[in-house]
């Protein structure tokens, strides 16, 4: 029995985990590309789940198109967001990102509950359960987990592989130098701040297959997301992933033996300690 | 200072921003008319702007007011409230008005204001009811810390209030002298479902004493939760698993893996409507089985059984009144002339939130119509606190000190074939209850 309890309290903080890193993985993106935090991170989420809901009533089939065009939604939209708002923000104090960020979480939450009332919503997708005695795996689940390594591997290979992802490393490195050397940095911050707020609509789109979300869900979500973008090193994409898996595993643990009140404590309580500790975050080399 | 001249490149970035802000909003419009088509309510989404009946020139009036969440998480049930009190109102007002103690008729004048479901609003409102709209009675809002928050208010300045679907924590009353309410409160919503369990189903089969019971930690899930573990003990209940969750949970897997470790035959949680969704998910995925659940609350909603289609089949929740409660009434309209009335009005059925609404309305009619003095708080009140009825809403008594509802007995209902279907009280017409619930590999 306890083993069965072990096993399945390690399967239900790995599943979350990559849900919580992929949420925190658009966030480092951002603030790696551009050093800039992005406040809206849980309405941008929440609006990514809408998109694929709102795709699913119109395809109720399958969950399918609906992350695809959440996807395409949220690539688009971060570059509309970029070029009206963000673009503005380069350089300014934190306490002007902080404001204007966190007024568009405010306009995009009451436009949600505008257009889709405050009733949480969910996609009712009709993955099977496999078990085995008192352990069981959703399948959903298992998509959702597959998802997250997919997108990961994906940011990886294009940062590495690709021209695009050389031009942004080199504009992470040294601003002014990729400048010099002709680089259109306004585009590469353009782009940035899309995939950062792509793979927010994409952790918004999973989430809406395995969690009901409302207009105003996701604040524990963005929460979770600084948390693991911090203990996963800021602007890291892989610590991102390791760091989500390991909050995951720890609010499965706490819940399953201690009691599920105290699972955020303990997360903010790994936060401060890593501040105090280990400040540059798990994959980060110290300064 | 520089003038920038606007080049032609500029000019079409700016259009093109024009453009796609439009069609952004355009798409944002046409969603929203989509979404709204069921929305039946027409009442201004401002606080600034009161909702207000009028009665006819001439003739004596009744000035009622109070706040719902019009906008907000629970805005359905706001609107709900809202439409019956002016359903009410307009019923009240075609048959003549209040026929009251003092040989008087008394049309309705109705203010509603919105209090966009934030306490901070609630007092201020109030205030401007009673010294600006100069009002005679309060209604209360929907939701227990909007509902509180209406007290020091109408404590202050001693105008009688009828509380609305607001639950509260025995513990935090305060000798309030003006209140009275017309709801199950809190502690009783689990009970309902233990007392159905007790007679329906532990008879026959013994196993249904062991239950696992939890509950979020915010006023109202913790009321109803923590109540009903107590009233689980004392009446004889083996409850196997006994936790609490964050209110604002996201995940609960594993609390479910706990209790499903317990193996309990029953298991109640004391949820709203998101928690409600979230534990029926996940118990699915975890493949955990009980003989029967009670989710929480929000199981009432039709959206609950959207939302999880077969896999809501066979939930049950308790309910303060519902469509097929019928009790005899000796007082307003009778269940199917509320039913009707309210589908003519509004093209849907009735919820809860809206029985209460009316329920509000009729408390104040029948204090009137007993009272000689039926404009005075006071009068009313005493009155209020001292008669009983039996409505459509079921029976009305309270306790003449509290102003505690004793009377109203709530409900309980399943989903069966994707229609509630009462299954408690048995003198309501409570009809054959599904046990076991069925398994998930079996759906």
């Amino acid at each position: 029995m306890s083993l069965e309890l072990l096993a399945q309290t390690i399967i239900n903080g790995l599943f979350i985990g990559f849900l919580f890193g992929l949420a925190g993985m658009g966030l480092t993106i951002i603030f790696g590309v551009m050093k800039i935090i992005n406040f809206a991170t849980g309405a941008m989420i929440m609006l990514g789940a809408y998109v694929a809901y709102w795709t699913y009533t119109y395809w109720p089939y399958t969950a399918i198109p609906g992350i695809i065009v959440s996807v395409g939604v949220g690539f688009l939209f971060g570059i509309l967001v970029y070029q009206v708002l963000v673009r503005r923000l380069i350089g300014k104090p934190l306490l002007t990102t902080l404001l204007v960020l966190f007024g568009l979480a405010s306009i995009l939450e009451n436009s949600m509950l505008n257009l889709w009332s405050p009733n949480p919503r969910s996609i009712p997708v009709d993955f099977p359960t496999i078990s085995w005695g008192l352990i069981s795996i959703s399948t959903s689940r298992v998509f959702v987990s597959v998802m997250a390594i997919v997108a990961t591997i994906v940011v990886l290979a294009v940062f590495k592989y690709t021209t695009f992802g050389r031009i942004i490393r080199a504009v992470i490195q040294d601003k002014i130098a990729a400048t010099l050397m002709g680089v259109d940095v306004n585009r590469v911050y353009t782009l940035g701040f899309s995939l950062g707020v792509t793979l927010t609509f994409l952790a918004g789109a999973l989430l809406a297959m395995v969690y009901p979300f409302e207009p105003f869900g996701g604040l524990p979500y963005a929460l979770m997301a600084f948390v693991v973008v911090v203990l996963g090193t800021l602007g890291n994409p892989v610590g991102c992933l390791f760091a989500g898996l390991i909050i995951g595993t720890v609010h499965s643990f706490v819940g399953s033996y201690w009691t599920l009140n105290m699972s955020p404590a303990v997360a903010y309580l790994i936060m401060i300690i890593t501040f105090l500790i280990r400040p540059q975050g798990l994959m980060g080399k110290k300064e | 200072m520089t003038e920038e001249k606007l080049s032609r490149r500029k000019y079409l970035k700016y259009a093109g921003a024009a453009v796609a802000v439009g069609a952004v909003a355009a798409a944002g419009y046409g969603i929203s008319q989509y979404y709204q088509q069921p929305t039946p309510t027409t009442i201004s989404p401002t606080s600034t702007t009161p909702m207000v009946t009028t009665p006819t020139a001439g003739k004596k009036k009744v000035k009622i007011g109070g706040t719902k969440p019009f906008t907000g998480p629970d805005a359905l049930a706001g609107i709900s409230e809202g439409n019956s009190n002016k359903l009410w109102t307009k019923n009240v007002n075609e048959a003549g008005g209040i026929k009251a103690g003092d040989g008087n008729t008394y049309e309705i004048e109705l203010i509603l204001y919105n209090d966009e479901q934030k306490p901070e609003n609630v007092p201020r409102l109030y205030e401007k009811l009673i010294n600006e709209d100069q009002v005679d009675f309060l209604l209360g809002p929907v939701w227990g810390p909007l509902g509180m928050a209406t007290v020091p208010v109408v404590e202050r300045y001693k105008k009688f209030e009828v509380y609305g679907t607001a639950a509260f924590d025995p513990k935090d009353y305060r000798d309030w002298k003006y209140i009275v309410h017309t709801i199950t409160n809190g502690p009783g919503y689990m009970a309902a479902i233990l007392d159905m369990i007790l007679e329906r189903v532990v008879p026959n089969d013994p196993d249904a004493n062991n239950i696992a019971i939890t509950h979020g930690d915010d006023a109202f899930r913790a009321t109803a939760g923590g109540y009903g573990y107590e009233y689980a003990k004392d009446k004889g209940f083996n409850v196997v698993f006994y936790d609490t969750y964050s209110s604002s949970v996201t995940d609960l897997t594993p609390l479910l893996t706990r209790v499903k470790n317990a193996d309990p035959t029953i298991y109640l949680n004391g949820g709203v409507y998101a928690d409600a969704i979230l534990l029926m998910k996940q118990m699915r995925e975890l493949d955990f089985n009980v003989k029967m659940i009670w989710a929480g609350t929000g199981t009432v909603f039709p959206a609950f059984y959207e939302a999880l289609g077969k896999y809501a089949e066979g939930c049950v929740t308790c309910t303060q009144w519902e469509k097929g409660i019928n009790y005899p009434q000796d007082f307003g309209p009778s269940a199917d002339e509320f039913l009707n009335s309210y589908q003519n009005e509004y093209g849907e059925t009735p919820d809860y939130h809206a029985g209460t609404g009316y329920q509000q309305g009729l408390v104040i009619q029948k204090a009137m119509e007993l009272s000689d003095d039926p404009l005075s708080s006071e009068s009313i009140r005493k009155i209020a606190g001292e008669m009983e009825m039996t409505t459509f809403f079921g029976k009305y008594k309270v306790d003449p000190v509290t102003g505690w509802q004793i009377g109203h007995k709530m409900g309980v209902i399943q989903w069966q074939n994707g229609e509630k279907t009462v299954v408690w009280p048995m003198e309501a017409g409570a009809k054959e209850l599904w046990y076991p619930f069925k398994k998930w590999s079996e759906r």
